[in-house]
């Protein structure tokens, strides 16, 4: 018995990238039917006066969402290189590109700056860096693409 | 209701476990240090035996093992602290509020509060012997309303009423405090809990203009 | 220009490696991203760490006013909040940003820019943080920043905007390099690095990083809806918005304890295999056990709100016990990989054994509050700020004391001091224990957190007296860290290439690194294992063994060469658990033997 485990053991591959992100997200499903599960047998609550929405259907739509986006995001990252295997290369970024990204960042402190001190007008003024950082990305793009 | 009961079988189990699990621990670190030790007076290689699929199984055995009986613990005193309560004796409204307290009997006008400045501290006061339903909720922010004596707490929330039943058993004088982070003064946030033989609860509600035939009957 | 990874640039073609202020804030390097990162959380570090000092000392005595009410409360939510958000969290994460790439042999960190972004909005959202001081009022609704105590009718100003506004800004920051990371080892490793070949540290942040990208988006959520909760505050009243956010909090808030543990993990397997000489015990048990523990701590969070009358409190009892399942496994890996090595005890090595005690501890604590009837008392009290210090502090920062002590020369291409490292060792171990076991007898006792004193009746006098006392050792344990630093720096003791007989590719190039990993000089050595320059050690080993046994076998595969060419990356020749035990001097021997020819001979 011990035996047939151990040769099952070696034929799940879950340590390829997928695989990895298959059985996070199946044991986080996994744990969701159980969250699910508890909150809808344990309603007669411990304490009373229990909502159950903020108590139970909240958390499941949280957590199912959470593994969702990952997956989201993980396909789109997977579409991305799929379909540019050079990307695979060693490319630097050029120097314009770097600084469309420090600009980007000092836009989004000045937005949130924004938000703190001077109402949602300030906020406004984190659209010149923004529109810097985005004018620097298309330059280094066409540049690069020049070369 | 028996928090004092559930709180002290759990701690000591969990305690006794923890103590074990820490000992054992410690043990295998200085065994490791003494072979470790021995290899080096005697000039040996260290062993290079990289797994064990079976010994690794059995511990995830043990393991799996003590995590069960845990949970089973867990969800036996939780059940043991709101079984399902024969209806209770009386009630008692607590109101948290930036940063004090206000006790309230329903069924009297009996009110209980202040300002808990200075130490001056509202007190709640209750009876022995009987069921006492608490309905606990905020007038503003979230508090936490604590009594350390009865091993039980439960947060304040505006809007919300958090409803729990507790019986005590023994008179006394004992502290409680604010448990949520709540601002300035939530230091200062205490009260204090009286505990009084029946009929001299009933003596001191009919003192302040309530009668503990009507705090009967608003349950 | 495309180059393919297994043939990286010639040392001198490369740009990018120059020095200067401007050359690292605006770098793609990952090696240099990572340090700045780790600079700017270490320099925060001691900031909260002075604060921290300062709440001690009001809280020695009773009914102290060093610091007024408002300003205590200023102190605490920043100390709580910039260590968690700033200090710790983004340590973790760096620590896989400067490794990864070299752990599994690529010349670069998956989309740089990105990486340094991260950098950028980590370094924005600690100013935002601490410009907050400078505001009247300031931050101070706690680190959990509960509705509607962080309104704007409860807590008015700009203060807590700016907490809010620093907060979303380092998770996001963070965020973004926990991707890059993901990203790194999932897709840029080397040829034969297959995932059963990364090193323990490369599948602790695999689980990080899972960890990263799927729970801190909750918190820039959460950030969000604190920001509109300012805007318009009774929008925000109803227990939905009030409960809610605290769902959504804590839905990031607990993943986020085990993103500041993770990592830590690896850093302490690392110096333990190394510095017993044997490969980890139980390697895929370790990886398989991390990926369960990473999907376990996305289904505790519910336990923070045991106490709340409105969770469902035997799932979350039933998931936090659980855990102990997955935490046990690597302690077996720890203990087994102990009891098999021929020990050498440097700094990095006592902090890391050190780290898998004292975390137990905090460990244990922890199974103790994950029942309901425990936690009901417990919760919010000191007992619960023993737990979590003891797991983060007394634990997780030890395993990244080991780190850093293992990995600095690597880094900077200098050791640092051993013998003032073991002083900083045994202060901070005098430290960590005196000032947090008596947090669990006060918590027990019934002392809530976060208050700016307490009553003198209350008998919490002589414990907290005990703590801070305590916090004195710690306060000079991190002057002797800053010491050490310092004087390592000036001193400039050379380190090779593989400074302690190390296992894994980041050994096998220079210290510090070249600025794409490897080169022609420092090749990426053949893959066979977890531990690649164990094996090839061992390799040799076998063949001097079977040249010098005469027994007319030919060293195949160029096998001489190869181990000539790569005679500094080797673990010394005498082997790495061969080492006669330190002199008590200060670097491990045998290192002397295998200077690189760059690095002037070793001066003692």
């Amino acid at each position: 018995m011990l035996k047939r485990l151990n040769a099952m053991r070696k034929r799940v591959h879950i340590t390829t990238p997928a695989g990895i992100l298959v059985f996070w997200g199946v044991t986080n499903a996994l744990a969701v039917v159980l969250l699910a599960g508890i909150f809808l047998a344990d309603f007669t609550p411990d304490f009373q006066d229990k909502d159950p929405f903020v108590s139970g259907y909240l958390i499941i739509i949280i957590y199912g969402s959470a593994a969702v986006f990952v997956f989201l995001v993980s396909l789109i990252v997977w579409l991305i290189r799929h379909r540019d295997p050079y990307l695979r290369g060693l490319r630097e970024p050029p120097g314009m590109a770097v600084g469309a990204t420090v600009t980007f960042a000092i836009g989004a402190l000045v937005f949130w700056l924004g938000l703190a001190f001077g109402g949602r007008w300030m906020s406004v003024l984190a659209a010149v860096p923004f529109v810097v950082a985005g004018a620097l990305e298309l330059f280094a793009f066409f540049q690069k693409a020049r070369a | 209701m028996p928090f004092r009961g559930a709180f002290s079988v759990l701690f000591q189990q969990n305690t006794i476990i923890a103590e074990v699990v820490f000992g054992l621990v410690l043990a295998m670190t200085a065994v490791a240090v003494a072979m470790s030790w021995h290899r080096k007076r005697h000039g040996t290689e260290p062993s290079r035996k990289e797994k064990s699929f079976r010994m690794e199984l059995s511990y995830i055995g043990g393991l799996l093992g003590v995590a069960c009986f845990l949970i089973v613990s867990s969800f036996v005193q939780n059940a043991r602290d709101f079984p399902d309560a024969p209806d209770p004796a009386m009630q008692v409204q607590v109101t948290a509020y930036q940063w004090c307290w206000q006790f309230s009997y329903p069924g009297t006008r009996v009110i209980a509060g202040g300002q808990c400045e200075g130490g001056k501290l509202p007190t709640l006061v209750l009876p022995t012997g009987r069921t006492i339903r608490f309905d606990v909720t905020s007038r503003d922010v979230v508090h936490g309303f604590w009594i350390p004596y009865l091993k039980f707490k439960i947060y304040a929330y505006p809007g919300h009423v958090n409803t729990f039943d507790a019986t005590f058993y023994h008179p006394g004088r004992h502290i409680g405090r604010c448990a949520v982070y709540c601002g300035l003064l939530h230091y200062e946030m205490d009260f204090n809990v009286q505990l009084l033989p029946p009929a001299q609860f009933d003596r001191w509600l009919r003192a302040r203009g309530g009668s503990p035939a009507a705090l009967r009957r608003a349950v | 220009m495309t180059t393919r990874i297994s043939r990286p640039l010639p040392q001198r073609q490369v740009p990018g490696d120059r020095a200067g202020l401007g050359e690292w804030l605006l770098s793609t390097d990952h090696k240099r991203i990572g340090l700045m990162t780790m600079t700017v959380s270490l320099v925060l570090l001691y900031f909260n760490g002075s604060l921290a000092l300062t709440i001690r000392a009001q809280l020695a005595q009773p009914g102290q006013s060093i610091l007024s009410p408002q300003m205590y409360n200023q102190f605490f939510t920043e100390h709580g909040s910039g260590m968690i958000f700033t200090v710790i969290t983004p340590i973790s994460v760096a620590l896989g940003v400067y490794l990864i790439p070299l752990m599994v042999g690529a010349p670069r960190i998956a989309a740089p820019r990105i990486t340094l972004l991260g950098f950028w909005f980590i370094a924005f959202g600690a100013l935002c943080l601490i410009w907050g001081f400078l505001t009247p009022g300031g931050a101070d609704a706690g680190w959990w920043s509960y509705l509607p105590l962080s309104n704007s009718i409860y807590s008015g100003g700009p203060g807590e905007d700016l907490w809010i506004a620093g907060v979303f800004l380092s998770t996001a920051g963070t965020l973004m390099q926990g991707w890059t990371v993901l990203w790194t080892i999932l897709r840029l490793r080397a040829p034969g690095m297959t995932l059963m070949h990364i090193p323990v540290f490369a599948w602790t942040q695999i689980a990080n990083c899972l960890l990263v990208i799927a729970a801190f988006p909750a918190q820039l959520a959460a950030m969000a809806i604190l920001a509109l909760a300012r805007v318009d505050p009774q929008a925000f009243h109803s227990n939905f918005w009030v409960f809610g956010y605290q769902q959504l909090f804590w839905f990031y808030g607990h993943p986020v304890v085990y993103v500041m543990f993770f990592p830590f993990v690896g850093c302490a397997a690392e110096c333990l295999q190394v510095f017993s000489g044997v490969r980890w015990f139980g390697y895929s048990a370790t990886a398989i056990a991390l990926l369960v523990f990473s999907t376990g701590s996305m289904a505790v969070w519910g336990h923070h709100l045991f106490a709340s009358g409105q969770q469902v409190n035997d799932y979350f009892s039933l998931t936090s016990i659980g855990l102990l399942v997955p935490a046990g496994i690597e302690y077996f890996g720890f203990l087994a990989t102990m009891v098999q090595g021929r020990h050498r005890y440097t700094t990095a090595m006592l902090f890391a054994i050190t780290f898998f005690l004292q975390f137990l501890i905090g460990g244990l604590t922890g199974i103790l509050v994950a029942s309901p009837a425990i936690d009901y008392h417990l919760n919010n009290s000191y007992f619960i700020l023993g737990h979590f210090h003891y797991t983060i502090f007394a634990g997780s920062f030890f395993g990244f004391m080991a780190g850093f002590y293992f990995w600095f020369p690597k880094a900077t291409g200098f050791y640092l001091s051993e013998a003032i490292g073991k002083v900083h060792f045994v202060l901070m171990v005098i430290g960590t224990n005196v000032t947090f076991i008596p947090f669990f007898i006060l918590g027990y006792i019934g002392m809530p957190r976060q208050i700016a004193s307490y009553p003198a009746g209350a008998g919490f006098t002589t414990l907290n007296l005990i703590s801070s006392i305590g916090a004195g050792f710690l306060g000079l344990a991190f002057l002797v860290f800053a010491y050490n630093v310092y004087i390592s720096l000036r001193r400039k003791a050379p380190a090779a290439a593989n400074a302690w007989g190390g296992f894994t590719l980041e050994w096998a190039t220079s210290s510090p690194p070249p600025r794409f990993n490897f080169n022609l000089q420092y090749p990426i050595p053949k893959i066979t294992s977890f531990a690649p320059l164990l094996d090839l050690w061992e390799r040799q080993r076998d063949r001097a063994k079977a040249a010098s046994l005469g027994d007319g076998r030919t060293l195949g595969e160029g096998g001489e060469g190869e181990a000539a060419a790569l005679g500094e990356q080797l673990p010394p020749p005498d082997g790495p658990a061969a080492h006669p035990p330190g002199r008590g001097g200060e670097h491990p021997p045998g290192v002397g033997q295998e200077q690189s020819p760059r690095t002037p001979p070793r001066q003692e």
